[in-house]
């Protein structure tokens, strides 16, 4: 029995588990790593009424066992009992919510996000709140008020960001899946440090009411689950046009996301596949990362599918461009946090310019006043002349050519990071460094395409060999470090907008090749 | 010394519309209330809120356009506005930038003619290159331009309590306006508010706002600045925005005070128009004085950006008909052709077109009467009389124009005499029974 959605839902329709045991394990397993020398901090809250609703799943799946309706409440209720993780950026009602922020200090959530909701009526329980990058604004989830996220494959290194926290629980089996959010790569980049999948969908596709916006034009809610059928379900759950969100729109294919197949059940040999060239000879890829990249597209190629090395000059603008428009959206999105009506408020009795400026001073980290300053700098024409709508001018060219480029390829594939997870404290200290994490995931974003990383192998290390992934290949590190540094390696398979069913049944054929990539520690 | 002076006004007008709800959100768009209570995540700025454009906000939006005979855009958007102040929750405004709802339009105010040597400024003349702006069609009205209407929120109520606290009421922020801007049509401070009365009336007659002043469902702010000649050179004065003026009376006697205090300004320190510099002013009523609030030395940079979170969106042609069937009929226009048709004075036709409703009902109960001025007088003289006393509206009336049309007939055939013609006016607004009914049964016959 493994710890997926497929095998807990037959043990629990069987009876060999339920909810309770499942929720109790989580909250012992997070209780017992906090007490540890080294703990993983991705779990910053266990909801306090989780084992209550998990009681209650056990009492309908029993009822509904007894009546003989166990078949259809499954159909309804797909995710009925099943934990999973979420961010602190996404409301939950009653719940507390931080963003990893000292300015949300002590401010409850009134009214639940609609993914939330939607998993809920979909019967998954939430479990609690993740450790996150204050405001989503990281790429290792080293920037929180609560400390670094560490990585669950080797407790010195980091988990990524800014979804660490819900990533590294589903990595080290806290829970059963998880959500995050990503405007740049925030769910991809730590699926890919951590080895389990994580999916970005297009955009528009979940909605975004009740998730704490930072470019509201880039941000996305993600998913991560040990196996691409993780994913599938509870996009299939939560996916669709939401009235409370104009951008949302509905995904088609949302029936066969329910039950994922392989693609085409068949080979793939009917796939063209785009490497973009950019990406390719970037000078930031590492060799080992390159040498897992080469492993996968081989396997394509044996699969009989045409993989093509393709120019996209447009790319080499792509993070520029993120940076210029997301630091934009987020200066406008953060000016409401100033304390008057919730939060953490700084008064010093001088009037409200005073006000504003304490409040937000001590209440935002380093990195967010960066982005907030170099945002509002880029929206001041004065100061900057065009460079805000240059940003514009290079998202609209990368979505053309993307657009072009899905005309004739099926998918993009690529490494999700130029390198594999990296030691705590290594890029903090240097903001550009930690920017360039992003270099493979932003065009993403950008062009509104989805895109799931697949953990598709490991780095180097001591004794071995940089590689593709078959089965859980990692040992397990309870809470010391090893010097043998051998991280797993994501790649990401893009597709057209709305082409969701279709990348996720491609990573269904990985997966069925490489059985439990997506499960780096044992349950 | 100066030969001559002109006054130049141009007019912003900010009004409150009667959608159901807020702009943005399911609260209800009501006046008062207990502080802080119609409020949710959306106007509160909550962390996670998203706005939703509410049913009939466009939709009322484009009725003020048509009314104002301007052009509605077929595309637009929203935009953000952004500045920090306690009564806005979200740090910025979502507004309209540069893609307004309308743009171009006009109101012809009646024109207010001035004896040569009543004229504000005194003998002043118009160069030929005036002759473009500042129109006066038929020689009856004065046109004042519209540059364009907007939509846009309102912000939260602050309550100041000087070296103790500040309150903020958040019930209305998110109010759903319309802000009006007019180009600097406007040559004396009762035009500017003649120009507030007639937009106040044409607004209200298309029901897109209630209007109300005192309410602060209509405010106002007057620039003004003046054309100063002197030794043949012609010199313009620094603009002053004066903020608020919420009350006809009071942006007729801000603009007259701030024009003079200009002139004199003008006269000792010679400062002239400069394109960035504003300054802005509130009007202090009780000293009748205008007040410096700050000045704006070259532009507030509000960081203007696309709403993200509302799709740029098509105004369909379909929309744009309908508002123009909701315009109707134009008070104006209406009282035009009841003078006219009715043979009516100008001041019973003023009366009478006060509201819509009332128009309507007049013309219903004058069909086929064998008096219209008879219909009109008793509407006027008795009914008015009455609803006034009552604090009431035509639409409280129980009584239909048929029971005034059978009270007026009766009168005119001299079937009753005038003092029982009160007696039967009575009766009907008590009992509801036809004219001709309660004649019988008391007999007048």
């Amino acid at each position: 029995m493994d710890y997926t959605i497929k095998d807990m839902q037959t043990a629990l329709k069987d009876g060999t588990v339920t909810s309770a045991a499942l929720v109790k394990k989580s909250i012992e397993t997070f209780n017992a790593d906090k007490k540890s020398d080294l703990p993983l901090n991705a779990f910053l809250e266990m909801y306090d009424d989780a084992e209550s609703k998990a009681e209650a799943a056990d009492k309908k799946i029993a009822e509904s066992r007894a009546a003989g309706t166990l078949d259809r409440l499954f159909e309804e209720k797909p995710l009925i009992g099943l934990p999973f993780a979420n961010k602190d950026n996404i409301s939950a009602k009653g719940k507390r919510l931080t963003c990893a922020s000292r300015i949300l200090e002590g401010y409850v959530a009134p009214y639940d996000a609609t993914v939330i909701t939607r998993l809920e009526n979909a019967g998954a329980i939430p479990l609690g709140r993740c450790n996150q990058d204050e405001f989503a604004m990281g790429s290792s989830t080293e920037y929180s008020i609560y400390g670094p996220t560490r990585n669950p494959i080797n407790r010195a290194y980091v988990s990524g960001g800014s979804s660490g926290g819900s990533t590294a629980a589903v990595a080290a089996n806290q829970a059963l899946f998880g959500i995050g959010t990503e405007t740049g790569g925030s769910v991809r980049l730590p699926a890919s440090y951590c080895g389990v999948y994580g999916l970005k969908p297009t955009y528009g596709v979940l909605s975004r009411w009740g998730v704490v916006a930072y470019g509201s034009s880039l941000d996305q809610v993600g998913i991560m689950g040990h196996t691409p059928s993780d994913i599938a379900i509870p996009l299939a759950a939560m996916c669709g046009t939401d009235m409370y969100d104009d951008t949302s729109a509905e995904l088609p294919g949302k029936e066969q996301l329910k039950n994922l197949t392989s693609y085409r059940c068949a080979g793939l040999a009917d796939l063209k596949i785009a490497i973009p060239r950019q990406f390719l000879e970037s000078k930031g890829l590492d060799a080992d990362v390159g040498v897992v990249f080469d492993g996968t597209r081989k396997w394509f190629e044996s699969k009989g599918a045409c993989v093509d090395v393709v120019d996209i000059p447009v790319l080499d603008a792509a993070i520029a461009s993120y940076y210029v428009i997301a630091l934009s959206e987020a200066a406008s999105n953060l000016s409401r946090f100033d304390g008057i009506r919730y939060g953490r408020r700084v008064d010093t009795g001088d009037g409200y310019d005073e006000l504003y400026v304490h409040t937000r001073s001590e209440g935002f980290g380093p990195e967010v006043r960066r982005r907030i300053i170099i945002g509002n700098y880029v929206l001041s024409e004065q100061f900057s002349g065009d460079t805000y709508k240059k940003g514009m001018t290079v998202r609209a060219r990368i979505q053309r050519e993307m657009s072009k480029l899905f005309e004739t390829y099926d998918i993009v594939l690529c490494p999700t990071c130029p390198t594999p997870a990296f030691r705590l404290g290594q890029k903090v200290d240097d903001p550009l460094e930690m920017y360039l994490s992003d270099l493979f995931t932003t065009f993403v974003n950008l062009a509104r395409i989805p895109s799931v990383s697949v953990p598709a192998g490991h780095t180097g290390g001591s004794g071995i060999e940089a590689g593709v992934t078959v089965g859980n290949a990692f040992d397990v590190y309870s809470g010391t470090s090893s010097s043998s540094g051998v991280m797993p390696v994501g790649i990401q398979f893009a597709g057209p907008m709305f082409s969701e069913l279709k990348i996720l049944q491609i990573a269904q054929s990985w997966e069925k090749d490489h059985p439990g990539c997506g499960s780096p520690i044992s349950f | 010394m100066i030969d001559k002076y002109e006054i130049v006004i141009g007019c912003e007008i900010h009004t409150q519309l009667l959608t159901k709800t807020k702009a943005f959100c399911a609260c209800e768009n009501r006046y008062g209330g207990m502080p802080d209570t119609r409020v949710c995540p959306v106007c509160l700025g909550l962390p996670g809120a998203m706005p939703r454009v509410s049913k009939g906000y466009v939709e009322l939006g484009a009725v003020a356009g048509q009314a104002l005979n301007c052009r509605i855009a077929r595309f637009t958007k929203f935009d953000r506005k952004h500045y920090f102040y306690p009564d806005l929750a979200k740090g910025y405004q979502i507004t309209q930038y540069d893609m307004p709802l309308c743009t171009n339009g006009f109101v012809d105010l009646p024109f207010i003619h001035y004896p040569e040597e009543e004229r504000p400024g005194g003998k002043s003349f118009r160069p030929d290159n005036f002759k473009g702006e500042n129109c006066i069609i038929n020689n009856k009205y004065r046109r004042v331009r519209i540059e364009r209407i907007h939509l846009e929120e309102d912000v939260g109520k602050s309550l100041h309590l000087e070296g103790k606290h500040s309150y903020i009421d958040y019930n209305r922020c998110g109010t759903p306006l319309v802000e009006i801007v007019t180009k600097p049509d406007m040559t004396s401070p009762d035009e500017a508010a003649l120009f507030m009365e007639t937009v106040q009336e044409i607004l209200r007659y298309v029901k897109v706002t209630k209007g109300n002043l005192e309410e602060g469902n209509m405010r106002c702010d007057a620039n003004i600045n003046l054309n100063v000649w002197e030794n043949g050179t012609l010199y313009h004065t620094p603009i002053s925005e004066i903020k608020n003026l919420n009350s006809f009376r009071s942006i007729k006697d801000a603009c007259a005070y701030e024009a003079q205090r200009q002139l004199k300004e003008f006269e000792t320190d010679r400062q002239e128009f400069n394109p960035g510099f504003k300054v802005t002013m509130g009007w202090d009523e009780v000293k009748g004085q205008t007040v410096v609030q700050r000045t704006k030395n070259s532009f507030v940079d509000y960081r203007f950006v696309v709403e993200p979170d509302i799709k740029p969106f098509s105004v369909s042609e379909e929309l744009i008909a309908k508002a123009k069937e909701a315009v109707g009929e134009l008070p104006e226009a209406k009282r035009v052709r009841f003078i006219r048709e009715y043979s009516l004075s100008e001041f019973d036709a003023e009366t009478l077109t006060s509201t819509r409703e009332l128009s309507l009902w007049f013309e219903e109960a004058v069909k086929g009467a064998r008096s219209q001025k008879r219909v009109a007088n008793l509407i006027i003289t008795d009914l008015l009389a009455v609803l006034n006393e009552k604090q009431q509206l035509i639409t409280d009336v129980k009584i239909t124009p048929a029971h005034i049309r059978g009270l007026a007939d009766a009168l005119e055939d001299n079937k009753i005499t005038s003092k029982q013609g009160k007696v039967v006016f009575e009766k009907m607004l008590a009992t509801n029974k036809m004219p001709d009914i309660i004649i019988k049964e008391e007999g007048m016959e």
